[in-house]
């Protein structure tokens, strides 16, 4: 009796516990905003006050795609020490950033997307894929959050047409065009499009598929679910159709093992292509060595390096401070917050609605080269799309592997 | 449809399957003993794949180094991929199962449900978030050519150890002292108890050998894909549950049936053609007119007492049911007067819908020979085979494991 007492006192305890910190995390979250009003208003008053300004990173450091996370993180965070603190009206502006992971699912991107607005942010970086942004593009249009993404590439993102929903990366249309234009110049003349059932892969898939058939080349459609490990079914159905190329529109995880398992089954010498999803350096271990990777072909969804104008300042800079070569798309998120900071000094304003219309009309100066972003949809284009000027199917960046590490294919 | 295709896919589907089997095993004995399922084995077996895959890492293993020193590393992996489970089951049954035995069997559940979420997180914080991947071995990669298909070794091995250690197993549970302790601890815990058997020590065995198990799973894994991601756990671990219950809980030769089931279904229902597949259609067809015809009339008969043991009475039952149409609706609208022939005749009319529907399924099927299904419906073409089954055989193709007498 008396034990049960016991136990039944600590349970009550504990959940008591639980129930305060919970308490204790939204009551601080209250007092934030409580001291940023102060500020606010004192700021008026008194002129050449520090007022803080609350900026969402939402990004994936967790799930199937922590490199790439790491780097958009990273991206923001030199953006952070370079334009984090401004002034404008005589009141100087600090950047605090709220780091969110989202996993790349669509069910915890809401979550955070929500997160982000209840911790009232003044605009979004994010998120990484495609897939978990779907599920945020209507929480931040409700909440009238800009959101700037320097990853999210598929032509399905914003089919709503939100007009908080901007993007400083190339839209995949391009990408999945580019791909069936390549395979076509190197002589293919079957090829099987694979995607891993996600919005980014099936978007890039569907426009690459729709070129080649185009042109009259006879093709297989292909998938896998993302964590997959056996594709022994497609593989065999690949080596059945007998392709000159393969196009996996997926990620790196599933690709390797895709090319690895074409190797197996004795299927070395199909061209194997994809798009930026691939173009990791992780591809080479996952496709289990170096023999293996060699010739993989890759598009990506911005102009080489060499070819911006601000990336050798930003590469010295990235490796400085983090140690290790630029990751995949830093440069586009470091670029996405520039040009939110940059649209706010031109609002002269930290309210989201003129925000939003500052960076309909805004032309940037960035890492990446000048660029806008698109007021209406147009065919391929989406409604916020990086406008870039000559940018044609031929002459999106080719990338191949050549003894283990991604060069340029050109 | 060559047969170069069907090979690879049957090859390929048994290979999935047997790696299905190897983390069955563990499930269903454990369930066997305790009626308890260990929804922590799936991340067990990802532990396992994760510790060898460092073990072969820090030991700097490449496809240039010797076969002496490949073997020996691939030996210690596999020491570290059976013990380090072996400690971490062990850990898991003292601290968050034993305590709760004896409590209702939805609280062990709950735990178990608390231990897989941590472990994964734990798997993340030690070993990071990104899949780890081994390089390849020429052990992983060679192949021999069967009828001109090349099938790879690791595929066999696969196969083979998977077979031996159900019979291991088998002969484990059947003919040995701890065998016989576990079997009286799942029949009666508190009787075997009585009877001087350490319950406690039969079940940390128990799950001693099923995170082994699992662990070599886990190595298996990854050598034959040379990655492994710190969720893999999950998926491995619900699609080895599935194959135990569809083979039979608790039965150690249904969980390698179940999963080499669930391995086939997965790769063939996306890769063969329509008119392929059609043949099992027909297959079941054959099973199902069997048991319309011959099995279920048999056990009817068996039902009849004597006094009521005319030929006339059993021509009637059998026409019920092999002629279940005509006779079979007449007797079904006839007024009640025999309940065992009423019974029968409803029973006889199901069995018979059953096969005319199985009949079309093959007809449509053959009409679109050359179809074949996207790859996209593969993880439903698989439950839906499997809810099928266990729809008619709720106990699951082997049934559940009858604890026998000790």
């Amino acid at each position: 009796m008396v034990q049960e007492r016991i136990r039944k006192a600590l349970a009550l305890m504990l959940a008591a516990a639980l129930a305060l910190s919970m308490f204790g995390l939204t009551g601080c979250a209250a007092d934030d905003g409580g001291e940023t009003d102060g500020e606010t208003t004192d700021g008026e008053t008194t002129g050449g006050e520090v007022q803080t300004i609350k900026i969402g990173v939402q990004t994936a450091l967790t799930g199937p795609l922590p490199d790439y996370g790491l780097a958009a993180k990273n991206g923001v965070e030199l953006a952070l020490e370079d334009f984090g603190t401004f002034e404008m009206d005589g009141t100087t502006y600090e950047v605090e950033l709220v780091v969110l992971d989202d996993k790349a699912e669509p069910t915890e991107s809401a979550v955070v997307a929500q997160t982000m607005a209840d911790e009232g942010v003044v605009g979004v970086i994010g998120s990484l894929t495609t897939g978990a942004t779907l599920s945020a593009i209507p929480i931040y249009f409700e909440n009238r959050i800009p959101q700037i993404s320097g990853s999210v590439t598929g032509p399905k993102a914003n089919e709503t047409g939100a007009d908080t929903f901007f993007r400083t990366c190339w839209n995949d249309a391009v990408q999945g065009e580019a791909l069936g234009v390549w395979a076509m110049e190197l002589g293919a003349k079957k090829v099987v499009l694979m995607d891993d059932n996600g919005a980014y892969a099936v978007g890039l898939a569907d426009v690459a598929e729709a070129t080649l058939k185009a042109e009259g080349v006879e093709t297989l459609r292909q998938n896998c679910q993302s964590g997959d490990k056996d594709l022994s079914a497609q593989v065999a159905n690949i080596k059945e159709f007998g392709p000159d190329a393969v196009i996996f529109t997926g990620y790196h995880p599933e690709a390797g093992l895709l090319r690895k398992q074409m190797v197996e089954a004795g299927m070395a010498d199909v061209i194997f292509m994809g798009g930026d999803g691939i173009r990791s350096a992780e591809l080479v271990a996952q496709t289990g060595g170096e023999a293996n990777a060699e010739g993989i072909y890759a598009t990506f969804g911005g102009f080489p390096e060499e070819q911006q104008p601000g990336y050798a300042a930003f590469a010295a800079k990235y490796q400085e401070k983090y140690g290790e070569e630029v990751g995949p798309y830093a440069q586009n998120n470091y670029d996405a917050f520039g040009a939110l900071i940059e649209a706010i000094k031109q609002a002269g304003s930290t309210d989201t609605e003129d925000i939003i219309a500052a960076l309909q009309d805004l032309t940037y100066e960035g890492v990446t080269g000048t660029f806008g972003f698109a007021t209406e949809a147009a065919g391929a284009v989406a409604k916020g799309d990086i406008v870039v000027e000559g940018l044609t199917p031929a002459n999106v960046p080719r990338y191949v592997v050549k003894d283990g590490v991604w060069v340029s294919a050109e | 449809m060559s047969f170069d295709h069907i090979m690879s896919v049957t090859i390929g589907g048994l290979t999935v399957g047997m790696i299905y089997a190897l983390i069955a095993l563990g499930y269903t004995m454990v369930y066997g003993v305790l009626k308890f399922i260990n929804f922590a084995h799936g991340e067990v077996f990802t532990v396992g794949g994760y510790v060898a895959a460092f073990t072969l890492l820090a030991l700097g293993i490449d496809q240039n180094s010797p076969w002496t020193l490949v073997a020996g590393a691939v030996a210690l992996a596999l020491l570290a991929a059976v013990l380090v489970p072996m400690a971490l089951g062990f850990v898991i049954e003292r601290i968050a199962y034993r305590p709760l035995r004896g409590r209702s069997r939805i609280i062990p559940l709950l735990s178990a449900i608390g231990v897989s979420i941590v472990l994964q997180q734990l798997i993340i914080i030690i070993f990071g978030p990104k899949p780890v991947t081994i390089p390849t071995l020429a052990i992983s990669s060679a192949a021999v050519s069967f009828f001109g298909v090349n099938i790879r070794v690791l595929a066999l091995v696969i196969i083979a150890v998977s077979a031996a250690l159900m019979i291991g197993l088998t002969y484990l549970v059947k003919s040995t002292r701890i065998g016989k302790a576990m079997r009286a601890t799942s029949q009666d815990m508190e009787a075997a108890e009585m009877m001087g058997i350490d319950t406690n020590r039969t079940i940390a065995f128990t799950f001693l050998v099923g995170s082994a198990l699992a662990g070599i799973g886990g190595l298996l894994v990854v050598m034959y894909y040379g990655s492994l991601k710190y969720d893999a756990g999950f998926l491995y671990g619900l699609k080895a549950f599935t194959s135990a219950v569809l083979g039979g809980i608790g039965n150690i030769p249904g969980a390698v049936v179940g999963a080499i089931v669930l391995g086939m279904t997965e790769t063939y229902g996306v890769s063969v053609d329509l008119g392929f597949l059609a043949w099992f259609v027909v297959a079941g067809l054959a099973l199902g007119l069997y048991v319309q015809m011959v099995k279920a009339p048999q056990r009817r008969l068996a039902h009849i007492a004597d006094e009521r043991r005319t030929a006339e009475y059993e021509r009637s039952i059998m026409n019920v049911y092999r002629l279940a149409p005509y006779h079979g609706i007449k007797t079904l609208l006839a007024e009640r007067t025999d309940a065992l022939l009423s019974v029968s005749a409803a029973h006889g009319v199901r069995l018979m819908a059953g096969n005319v529907f199985l009949a079309v399924v093959a007809a449509v099927m053959f009409a679109n020979a050359s179809m074949r299904i996207d790859t996209r419906w593969q993880p439903v073409i698989a439950f839906a085979v499997l809810m099928v089954i266990l729809m008619f055989r709720p106990s699951g193709i082997l049934g559940e494991a009858v604890t026998e007498k000790v």
